[in-house]
């Protein structure tokens, strides 16, 4: 009886089952539970390194244990992580119907195509300028993240009260998706980024009408073009910060808060500069060479500006 | 966090040494927690910034095995899990849990 035991302690197949329980089957299958996580959670890595720190004996156990984990974290981690995916793209398609909906809608119904054809050379070189202002974005960091300031915004308000929506839509289409091609964004952030603008740009029209503003421009209308201003800031604003909110899957209030205040200051550049780039622009096509002077110049501070942010928070940091 | 006797167990672990760091086996052999709860307390933790995580350097490993996950209290941590654990050695559910590490 006893030696019968002896044999079966000694067999080659009771070493086999052992080296297999407790030697590579424990970590052959960890690696397969912690394909339940996402593929960024660092709890992949880390339940994978943290079973060398468990004694041989327990690490079956432990690795069951892991199951459990994966099938309940990991798991429903996936299933957030798909749902926010789908929100996502519900949101960024609706966005981008819409957009491109109302540029089309705006362009044919204000003689866009036509006003632009018309237009002078001073029109076609502030577009010029909106391009390589899309193309020179300026990162500004911040403690929570990072906002982009857009120098965009100049340009585009001198062709709207100068040329009306209509060419002002349809450069402001052609002119984002060149600057984006450019930058080689991604073609879904293209396509949300343009829509976005679109639709931003046709309320605060809109809002310029409505408030009284005219065609040509007047010292009058500094009133109507504040709350234009106002409007595209706004709809920008917003339509971002839903995009955030979703994809971060942070509150949406808190993500419309956090901006508001960088929203109202990058919104008061434009204010005083849209008149100014307009009547430089009707005088002389000389004027608007000129105009990449200051234009350059107010680039070349905020670059600085956002340089000397980052380096402080890199020293913080470090 | 809603205070019950795994987080108690948990925040007793990490303030065993508050300036350390922990592992997430050695800190659920020591709390006497299984693993699947200790993770998803440690990383709800970490999302209140009570803890903050890092990884070994892999070149002072030499490769023997991978870099392990570590957690570390921070100052917020501290504060709070100190004052977690002055609540429960006055509350009568946990008296005895404090009582026996105090």
């Amino acid at each position: 009886m006893m030696a019968d035991l002896l044999d079966v302690i000694v067999s080659w197949r009771t070493f086999l089952v052992a080296l297999a329980v407790f030697g590579f089957a424990p970590g052959a299958l960890l690696r397969l539970i912690v394909l339940a996580f996402p593929r960024d959670d660092p709890r992949r890595s880390e339940l994978l390194a943290e079973l060398h720190a468990v004694p041989r004996l327990e690490r079956p156990f432990w690795v069951c244990e892991q199951l459990e984990v994966a099938l309940f974290e990991g798991v429903r981690e996936r299933v957030l992580q798909a749902n926010t995916r789908v929100a996502l793209y519900t949101y960024v398609l609706g966005v981008s119907v819409t957009g491109f909906t109302i540029a089309i809608l705006v362009t044919m119904s204000s003689g866009g195509l036509r006003a632009a054809r018309d237009a002078s050379l001073s029109f076609w070189i502030l577009v010029l300028y909106f391009v390589i202002a899309g193309i020179l974005e300026i990162r500004m960091p911040s403690p929570s993240k990072e906002r982009m300031i857009d120098l965009q915004i100049i340009f585009i308000f001198p062709l709207l009260l100068g040329w009306g929506i209509g060419a002002t839509m349809l450069a402001l289409v052609l002119g984002t998706l060149i600057s984006e091609l450019a930058i080689r964004r991604s073609m879904l952030r293209m396509v949300f980024n343009v829509a976005q603008s679109s639709l931003a740009l046709a309320v605060a029209g809109a809002a310029y009408r409505l408030v009284g503003g005219g065609f040509p421009f007047t010292v009058g209308d500094l009133l109507a073009l504040g709350i234009a201003l106002v409007a595209f800031g706004t709809i920008n604003h917003g339509l971002v910060s839903i995009v955030v909110a979703i994809a971060r899957s942070t509150p949406l209030m808190a993500e419309l808060r956090s901006g508001a205040r960088f929203m109202v200051g990058s919104v008061l550049i434009p204010f005083s500069l849209a008149p100014v780039v307009l009547i430089t622009a009707q005088r002389s096509i000389v004027f608007v060479f000129l105009l990449c002077i200051p234009a350059g110049g107010i680039y070349y501070l905020m670059r600085k500006a956002s340089d000397a942010i980052e380096c402080t928070y890199s020293a913080r940091q470090s | 966090m809603r205070k019950t006797h795994t987080l108690i167990q948990v925040a007793l672990a990490l303030m065993e040494d508050p300036t350390g760091r922990h592992w997430g086996y050695d800190l659920s052999r020591r709390a006497g927690v299984r693993s699947g709860v200790l993770y998803p307390i440690l990383h709800r933790m970490l999302d209140e910034g009570w803890l903050e995580d890092g990884w070994e350097d892999p070149a002072k490993l030499g490769g023997k095995r991978p870099p392990r996950r570590y957690y570390e209290l921070t100052d917020e941590g501290r504060i709070e899990l100190g004052g977690l654990l002055q609540e429960a050695r006055t509350d009568a559910r946990f008296r005895s849990l404090v009582g026996r590490f105090a």
